[in-house]
Formats: structure tokens, sequence, C-alpha cells
């Protein structure tokens, strides 16, 4: 089954709009939601102008505390329910700023991890009741492993790693038109990295967007390491005894 | 990450450097005391190298309008010429200056003001500039031909020293297929190139000449004419992977390998008279190549100078003998007759006459020659291409580019590039 139409959250991402346009000319109907207007509006007319049928904006903040059903918005701006759904908004935040600010780690961990997982139970009760549907979410390499640097954030997106594992399960026993994505991206050049000193071989947010892509059109499910040897990385990662893991300091 | 031109030379590399994300962001806060803007690095000299800090365009990369019934189109700074070509080209419309880098940014294409291989009717890539948003250390400017006129012509061609450019708006020109004709025309001396190269220069026709320069006397090559076919076909030929290669040790190109290849070249060329050939194939004859590891670690220079049009054939030979004196080896030498158009830009390269380019290795045999045929170019009235120098002195650049007051008199206080810093230090 293609997907013609996708709901896009968090569509400013550099990595959101790059898979987006690599969706371009396969998908027809966009449906993108952000929290900055007007660079979600560049990012729409860039879709519009690389060949997308149609774009339609919605604007979502993922700290705001009212719950809303973005699915059910975006079905009716396009008058049907989105094939598929890309969660993509995050928070990469300076470890020092949020190690001892509980303010801060609340924030964090409503943007990451309340306000994704709250989307995910919405679309995962749209979609079970249509009985097909490609859901994919963000999450990090970083889930894999606390680390002393960032642990905080690794927390946040580990938790959406072992929800979608769940739900995987379960839509595996209810539909095969029913499918989980768990994107797991290693270091990438975006905004969110710019204050990083040191990466470990960042990839560019292009190849990362059209691998995304291309596993979406495939519907593929499972968890996805991008680019692929992230998978050996994280393997050797998970593994490591605690000593070692004092000398980890990227 | 380090940052260096594309020919590795001046050996200088760009440790301090940021990304420019949305074209809403003052770069110029919280920021190094001068800057330079960074397109993709494509040019071979140091006008992409900062005195400070880069800040690199290329995630502005947005095509914010495009007008498929006007080709009027919108972009930000950073897009890639190949990525742009890639939406425009299957609406109809083509770049109206293309040169032989596909990876080149619209800002780095405005900076240099480049030419493409129809000069002749097109003029160069400022021509068809109309609009462009330019960040400066003390605000946004609007540039147009009537708004801040002064400061739009010292931007076109302005080497980056005039403020980061964020958008800019151009004008395409149709096209009716993606693919075009490409007719092979041998030439036994430089004499028949030019004889060859003025009967062949029609609107529309994309005309450049390669020649062989590693036999002496003769300088025998090929002119090529290519065009736009009519037929309507926007089909994309199967993908090729580009060859990546990793830095070469030592340059690949010896005197004899240069010499057969350039024969083999030249043989089986004269024979392809014909060929249908897509436009990624026709602009870009490098792209598949990793041309600039080739020359090893030590890197490469290229000489592009123009000299103009009443002395072209003398001086066109004498560069050409100079080289060969020069005894190393020389594997690209392209040749191309720049028309009377224009440009707005005050910094802009071409003038009315021909042009050559020469890949030389790094080696002092090179530098030597092209410290004479500088000095030559120079008592011609000709010019050297700032996108493509790493050597000249400043006493001929000034004198090249007499208009250089006027861009420093423009130049924002927080843009410098090492190229600048190199020619106007005296
Ligand atoms: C294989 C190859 C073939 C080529 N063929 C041709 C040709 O046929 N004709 C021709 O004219 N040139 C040619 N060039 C040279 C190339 O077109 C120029 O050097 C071009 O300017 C490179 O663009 P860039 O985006 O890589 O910019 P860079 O090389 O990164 O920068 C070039 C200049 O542009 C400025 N700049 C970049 N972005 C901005 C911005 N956003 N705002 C303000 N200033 C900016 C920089 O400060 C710098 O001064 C060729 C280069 C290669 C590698
Ligand atoms: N870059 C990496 O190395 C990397 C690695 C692994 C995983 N990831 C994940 O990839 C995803 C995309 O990130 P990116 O790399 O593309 O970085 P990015 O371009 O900085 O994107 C982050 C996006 O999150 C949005 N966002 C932040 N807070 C928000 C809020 N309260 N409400 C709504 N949107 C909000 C931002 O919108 P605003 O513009 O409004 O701030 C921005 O569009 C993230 O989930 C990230 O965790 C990135």
């Amino acid at each position: 089954m293609p997907i013609d139409s996708v709901l896009i959250v968090g569509a400013t991402s550099a990595i959101a709009h790059e898979t987006a346009r690599a969706l371009v000319g396969r998908t027809s109907h966009f449906v993108l939601a952000a929290r900055n207007a007007e660079h979600l509006a560049v990012v729409a007319a860039d879709l519009r102008n690389r060949g997308a049928k149609t774009v339609h904006t919605l604007h979502y903040d993922a700290e705001s505390h009212v719950q809303r059903d973005l699915l059910a918005e975006a079905a009716d701006s396009i008058g049907t329910l989105p094939d598929a759904v890309l969660i993509a908004h995050g928070v990469l935040p300076r470890h020092e700023e949020v190690v001892h600010d509980s303010n801060a780690a609340r924030s964090v961990l409503q943007i990451n991890t309340v306000s994704v997982l709250a989307l995910c139970t919405d679309v995962s009760r749209h979609f079970e009741q249509r009985g097909s549907g490609l859901l994919a979410v963000i999450s990090s390499v970083a889930a894999d492993r606390g680390r002393m640097q960032n642990y905080l954030y690794s927390a946040s997106k580990a938790a959406l790693d072992v929800y979608l594992d769940g739900l995987r399960l379960r839509w595996k026993t209810l539909s095969p038109a029913l499918r989980v994505l768990t994107i797991k991206p290693g270091y990438v050049r975006t905004p969110m990295t710019a204050h990083l000193e040191h990466m470990i071989l960042p990839a560019s947010p292009d190849s990362v967007g059209r691998r995304i892509a291309r596993a979406m059109l495939r519907r593929k499910g499972g968890r996805m390491y991008v680019p692929w040897w992230w998978a050996l990385v994280a393997a050797v990662l998970r593994r490591l005894p605690e000593p070692f893991m004092l000398l980890v300091r990227q | 990450m380090r940052l260096e031109s594309w020919t590795s030379l001046p050996r200088s590399q760009v440790q301090d450097y940021r990304h420019y994300y949305w074209t809403d962001e003052d770069p110029f806060r919280n920021a190094g005391s001068t800057l330079l803007a960074r397109g993709n690095g494509q040019s071979y000299g140091d006008v992409c190298l900062p005195c400070q800090q880069a800040v690199v365009c290329t995630p502005l990369d947005r095509i914010l309008a495009f007008d498929r019934t006007s080709g009027r189109v919108r972009v930000e700074s950073g897009i890639k010429l190949s990525e742009l070509l890639a939406v425009t080209v299957p609406a109809g419309w083509t770049l109206p200056v293309i040169p032989g880098s596909g990876a080149v940014t619209v800002g780095g294409a405005i900076a240099n003001d480049v030419h493409g291989k129809n000069h002749h009717w097109a003029g160069t890539f400022g021509c068809w500039i109309e609009r462009i948003e330019l960040v400066r250390s003390d605000g946004r400017y609007l540039c147009t031909p009537e708004e801040h006129p002064e400061l739009f012509r010292a931007t076109i061609g302005g080497l980056g020293l005039t403020g980061i450019i964020t958008w800019a708006e151009l004008q395409l020109v149709r096209c009716s297929s993606a693919w075009l004709t490409v007719e092979r025309f041998p030439f036994a001396t430089l004499d028949e190139f030019f004889c060859l190269s003025e009967q062949v220069e029609e609107h529309g026709n994309y005309v450049v000449g390669w020649c062989d320069v590693s036999t002496p006397g003769k300088y025998r090559g090929i002119v090529s004419v290519a065009r736009f076919c009519d037929d309507g076909d926007f089909s994309t030929p199967p993908r090729h992977v580009p060859l990546s290669l990793p830095p070469m040790p030592v340059s690949v190109f010896t005197r004899t390998t240069v010499q057969l290849t350039s024969a083999l070249y030249y043989s089986t060329m004269r024979r392809r008279v014909r060929q249908r050939m897509h436009y990624t194939d026709v602009f870009f004859p490098l792209g598949r190549l990793p041309w600039n590891r080739l020359f090893g670690r030590r890197g490469f220079f290229q000489l592009h100078a123009v000299v103009p049009r009443a002395l072209e054939r003398e001086a066109t030979h004498a560069i050409c003998s100079r080289l060969w004196r020069a005894k190393v080896p020389l594997p690209l030498c392209v040749l191309k007759r720049f028309g009377a158009r224009p440009s707005p830009g005050l910094l802009s390269f071409p003038i009315e006459g021909t042009s050559i380019a020469v890949d030389l290795p790094n080696h002092s045999r090179s530098v030597q020659a092209l410290d004479e045929i500088i000095t030559m170019v120079a008592s011609v009235g000709g010019r050297i291409y700032p996108a493509k120098d790493a050597h000249m002195a400043s006493h001929h650049f000034q004198q090249m580019f007499p208009q250089w007051h006027q861009v420093e008199r423009l130049r924002d206080p927080r843009c410098c590039s090492q190229f600048w810093r190199r020619v106007t230090s005296s």
C-alpha cells in the first residue's frame, strides 16, 4: 500500500524536512505540524515548489498541556485519515543545564516523551480503528545506553523505544497493515547538534531523510539505525561493562 | 570536519565555522569579529576562505517561490544548482547560466558572478538576478537594480564581502527537454579554434573548446556545441554513482600519461560527431570524477584568464606556449570565447574576449609559469578569475579590477576573506 498522505509532526526539523522532500513524488498530501509558524510556512512552500500536490499546516507546541488530536485535525484538513504519521520534534539539552534543574528536565521530558507518547496514543486509536497505518517516530541511538553526558536525553528517548516495541507487538496481532517504525539516527548535522563540539562521523540530514523516506515507503517496521552501522556501535555500547562506560566521554 | 578550498590551495584549513540554518537568524550575533559566507567550497582558491569565521550557507536550501508560468524563482542562497535544476527542468525551465559544477550554490554563483558555456548570449549569472536579500552587520537590505543599486552591483561578483546573501530571485529560461544534442568539431590549430567558435556562437548554443596543450606547436582540440533538444523528453538517465576516491598521495598525472590520454580523448571525440546527452552530462562533465583528488596531496592551481578580443589570438597562443615550456603535466585546458553582454557586477570577471582555463600541478615550475602568464595577461588588459586564483599579486589584481575601491567602500566591515586580505594589501 503506498503512502499517499502523511502527517509530519515537528515538520521544521531538518531531518523531517529532508524526509518530506524525499517523499515528494510518491506522496501527494502533506499535513505539517510545527511550533514556529514562519519556519513552517517556508518548509510548506519548499515542498509545494518541489511538487507536493497539497500541503496543509497546523500550529503545534509540544510544551502546551492542552491535548490535541493532531491526526483528527489532519484528517479534517485533507478529508481523509493520513496513511502515515512521522513524529520528529525533540530537543537535545545541554546536559549541564538540566542535570540539577527539575523544571528544565520536566520541559525536556514533556517535549521528547510526554507529548510524543500522547500523540502515539491518539494515532494508535485511529489506525487501529481503520486497521492500517504506519507510525514512524524519531528516537535516537542515545536511547540504547545512559551515558555520563546526556542521560536525561537518553532516558527521554528510551521511553519511546519501549513504548513503540510494545505497540509493535500489539499491532502484529491485529493486522499486517499496521506498522511501527522506530528510527534511531546517530549524530546528524542539524540545528539540534550545532552546539556539540565533537560528533562521531556525523551524517547529513538529507542522507538520513532519504533513508527514512525509503523505509517508510516500503512500510518497514522495527527499529532502524541510520546510518546502519550505528546498530553495531549500539550493540557494543549496550553490553559495555560500566568501568568501560566511564571512558566513553562523547 | 575542516573546510578548505576545492584545490586544497592555499594550504589553509578552516576550523572555525558555523552553519546558517534559518534566514531569520542573525549570523553576526555572537559571532567572531569577522565572518565570510561560504557556499559549497567549489572555489579553487582563497575567495572561500575566511580570515576568521566561516558561515556555511548550505542548509539554506529551500525553494521559496517558483512560478511555473513566468519562470521566476526565489531560492535561499545555499541551494545547489544541480538540485534546483532537478526541480525546474522537468517543469520546462533551466538556469540561464550554468558553470561547470552542479555543486555550486546560488550564493556562490552570485558572489563570483559565474559564467557558463553560453556567455556569448546569456552573460553572467548576475545578469539574471532580480532581487537579493543581504544580511549585513548593521541590518537587512533588499537589493535590486533600483533599491540600493550600489550594494546590488557590489554584491554581484562581490566575493561575499558585502554581507551574507540569504535569498535571491532570478529569472529562468525555457527549455523543452532535459536532453541536448552535442556536435563536435575538431580543430588542428588555435586559429581554427577561433574561426570555428565564431561560426557557432548562436543564441541558445552552449560552446566550449577543449585543447590539447601537451604537444607543442599545434594545440589541436575539439569545439563542442550543445543545444537543448525540442522533443519534450524530461526523462533522466540511470543514475551514475559518483566515483569516490581517498585523496591520492601523489598526482596521477605525468607528462607521458597526459599526452597519451589527451591523444586518446582527441581521437575518440573527433569521431563522436553527434551525440544526444542529458543536461547533467553536458554541463557537469567532471561531476562523476573526484578531479581535485587526482592531483595528490600537494593540490593544484588553476590558471583562468581572459584576454580582450583585439589581442585574443596572439595572447592565447603566448599563454599556451608558455604553459608548454613549464614542462609540467597539463591534463585539462578549456577555451571559451566571452561575448559582449555586460554584467551589473562591479568585480565581475568576464570581459569580451577569450578565456582560457588550465589546471597545473603544485610545482615550482608551474608557479614560475603562472607568474609570467599573469604579468602578461595584465599587460594586455586581461584579467585573472578570482574564483580560481590562489596566486596573483595584489598590484595585478588592483590593475585588473580597478573597481575594487568601490567594493572596498561597500564591504561590510565585519566581512573578510583571505583572498581580499591578500590582494588588497600592498
Ligand atoms: C569542477 C568545477 C567547474 C567550475 N566551472 C566553472 C565555470 O564554468 N564557470 C565559472 O564561472 N566558475 C566555475 N567554477 C567555479 C565555481 O563556479 C565558483 O567558484 C563558485 O563561486 C563556487 O560556489 P560555491 O557555492 O561553492 O561557493 P564557495 O566556493 O564556498 O564561495 C565562493 C564565494 O562566494 C561567497 N559566497 C558563498 N555563499 C554566499 C552567500 N550566501 N552570500 C554571500 N556570499 C557568498 C563566498 O564568500 C566566496 O567569496 C567551477 C568550479 C568547479 C569545482
Ligand atoms: N541531530 C541529531 O544528531 C539527532 C540524532 C538522533 C536523533 N535525533 C532526533 O531527530 C529529531 C529531529 O531533530 P533534528 O536533528 O532534525 O533537529 P532540529 O532541526 O533542531 O529539529 C528539532 C525540531 O523539534 C522542534 N521542537 C522543539 N521543541 C518543540 C516544541 N516544544 N513544540 C514543537 N516542536 C518543537 C523544533 O521546532 P522549533 O523550530 O520550533 O524549535 C525543531 O523543528 C529529534 O527528535 C531528535 O531528537 C537527532
